[in-house]
């Protein structure tokens, strides 16, 4: 094994690692605000892929779909907040809306675009490869990875050191004090569910390339996800982006050398740190 | 009363198979597999508050021992293979409710749901024992109940009968569980836990034990699955089925054992006839979940409920003069 396979695999988990993280961030704050498995999560990340197939088709741009599918989904996950899950009774019920969208998308998915997995042509300026000190590397991948990081980093400073991220925690942290204070917990709630959603598409739209667009997409990464939230705690972006970059380490090694054996690795690892903390890896609350 | 509604629902579903045609008596019989199996779900959901999205890992370990049993004695006895399979669900609900029992809501259902998975992963690519994504076909085993002849009935409608069988001994089993001192602290501990704890409760012992109950009834349908299917496949262990579950409980209402029962019927009723109208069954079955869950929480069961409730008010009530 030479030195150049190890160092494009570790690269390749990183890429994964932050496209994981592009998804989970949304979902680890919107679990930490409203306590629900938001199931329906990865269908909006497979609706992302869809939408850009729909763009591309529709003869628009790469670029252009990039811009429009996040905002296309934004409206969606504030509009699925706005219209039903504010009406929830219980947690149960949440669950169980979030549980029927996610066959509602799926359903709608496998209606309008067939079963087969479609290809997602990556745009022009980016094909190609890169010559790295260990190797050539697709130019795509590491648009992606450069994207995404910057993306991380203004999504920590905004949660981490801007007015809006404080209020964000105070709902999280306790709704009922953030609201006597002044906040208005619900419009805060939509806000970020869209916003949340939006980030869901992105990554769907990035990884469009990279998977192709897969009718199976939501459940296959459904579990990946949620392994992700629960080790880097409910409510926490920081424990979603060390998380998700530990993740594309195991997943990307896993697939190299047990490759039949690599979707257990995640999921043994689940079981294991729920079973020894059942309140997550990073998470404070039981 | 209630009694004596039961025992006519047994009748009628007794007596049912010999009017309906072969494929419709196929249907039936699903539906009553089904039902058990929904019920069991309903079981952990109503009584002990928690969602699992990973229920079928008792049914799809128990069909494939089934078939594994009857692949290696094909004449082996029904008896053994309900033995057997009360036996795989009790070590894998325990195995899996150790794993569970300090979790609630979201966690408890993601860790259902990654068991499940793995369970799922190891059925997949076990392929020595249960053959893969292709499926362990399975020798059908003869039905031969004592005091009737093999020509008088068919095999199908002896089907049936062994399905309402087990569902009424499945469905009683549960009921008469939660008359028992621990069933009764099962509610104790969904109402409350610490209180429970307090009391002198072990939560453990209580939890574990429901999850026991419900893991057999659940274990019974599996077998029962694996009988009427002939083929087991990853697909019993699958997240779609642990999906199918929650939506027939909800359909049906959660509230009774009748619920279940009624939204596994209408399930297997709706998945049978929409092929004819549209050719995206599940699509339109998405869509009246949606709807069921938004503008009918309590299901079925819940608004037959409310109808009898509306005619028992204007009803007289017993031992007073109508003015």
């Amino acid at each position: 094994m030479s030195i150049q396979l190890l160092g494009i695999q570790a690269l390749h988990g990183v890429v994964y690692g932050m496209i994981l993280f592009l998804i989970t961030a949304g979902l680890s704050v919107v679990m930490g605000l409203m306590r629900i498995a938001n199931v329906a999560h990865g269908s909006f990340y497979m609706l992302g892929t869809y939408l850009t197939v729909a763009a591309l088709a529709a003869g628009a741009s790469f670029w252009l779909a990039l811009f429009l599918v996040p905002l296309l989904l934004f409206a969606l996950g504030a509009s699925t907040e706005r219209m039903l899950l504010r009406h929830a009774k219980s947690h149960f019920h949440d669950l169980l809306l979030t549980f029927s969208l996610f066959f509602l998308v799926n359903e709608t998915v496998l209606w309008v675009w067939g079963a087969q997995p479609l290809p997602v042509p990556a745009p022009e300026l980016l094909s190609g490869s890169f010559a790295l000190p260990f190797g050539r590397y697709p130019i795509y991948r590491l648009f992606v990875l450069a994207t995404s990081s910057a993306l991380a980093v203004l999504l920590l400073f905004l949660f981490l050191r801007t007015l809006a991220g404080v209020t964000v925690r105070a709902v999280v942290a306790d709704p009922g004090m953030a609201e006597a204070l002044g906040i208005n917990t619900s419009r805060v709630r939509m806000i970020v569910f869209g916003a949340g959603t939006a980030l869901a598409g992105l990554a769907g739209c990035l990884s469009g390339p990279i998977f192709q667009a897969d009718p199976s997409l939501a459940s296959t990464s459904l579990m990946s996800m949620f392994i992700v939230v629960v080790l880097g705690g409910f409510g926490s972006v920081t424990g979603a982006l060390v998380a998700s970059l530990v993740m594309g380490q195991v997943q990307t090694w896993s697939i190299m050398f047990l490759p039949d054996m690599a979707a257990a690795g995640p999921l043994v690892l689940f079981i294991a740190v729920l079973a020894w903390r059942p309140q997550g890896l990073l998470g404070e609350r039981a | 009363m209630k009694i004596a509604g039961i025992v006519v629902c047994c009748l009628v579903g007794a007596l049912l198979p010999l009017w309906l045609s072969p494929s419709q008596t196929r249907i039936f019989t699903e539906m009553l597999y089904l039902s058990l199996f929904a019920i069991s779900f309903c079981f952990l959901f109503n009584y002990l508050g928690l969602l699992s999205f990973g229920h079928n890992l008792c049914f799809g370990l128990s069909a494939y021992a089934v078939a594994i049993y009857f692949n290696s004695n094909p004449d082996g006895s029904l008896w053994i293979a309900f033995l057997l399979v009360i036996g795989v669900a009790v070590v894998a609900s325990t195995l899996s409710g150790l794993l569970l029992m300090r979790l609630n809501g979201g966690y408890f259902a993601l860790m259902t749901m990654a068991i499940c998975q793995l369970a799922f992963f190891v059925a997949s690519k076990w392929r020595a024992v249960t053959r893969g994504e292709d499926g362990l076909m399975m020798s059908t085993p003869q039905i031969t109940p004592p005091g009737i002849s093999n020509d008088a009935v068919s095999q199908t409608v002896l089907l049936c009968w062994l399905a309402l069988a087990v569902l009424v001994f499945g469905a009683g089993l549960l009921a008469w569980y939660l008359r028992t001192p621990l069933g009764r602290a099962t509610i104790l501990l969904r109402e409350n836990e610490s209180r429970a704890a307090f009391l002198g409760y072990d939560t453990r012992v209580v939890k574990l034990a429901a999850f026991n109950v419900s893991g057999i009834a659940a274990g019974l349908a599996g077998a029962l699955y694996a009988v009427y299917q002939g083929f087991v496949s990853p697909v019993a262990l699958g997240f779609g089925l642990s999906g199918d579950v929650i939506m027939m409980t909800l359909i049906g209402g959660s509230g009774s054992f009748l619920g279940p029962a009624i939204g596994a019927a209408a399930y297997t009723g709706l998945e049978d006839v929409l092929p004819g109208f549209t050719s995206h069954p599940r699509f339109v079955i998405a869509v009246i979940f949606v709807a069921l869950v938004l503008f009918v929480p309590a299901g079925i069961s819940g608004v037959l409920g409310r109808i009898q409730r509306r005619r028992d008010r204007h009803a007289p009530v017993k031992g007073e003069v109508p003015a």
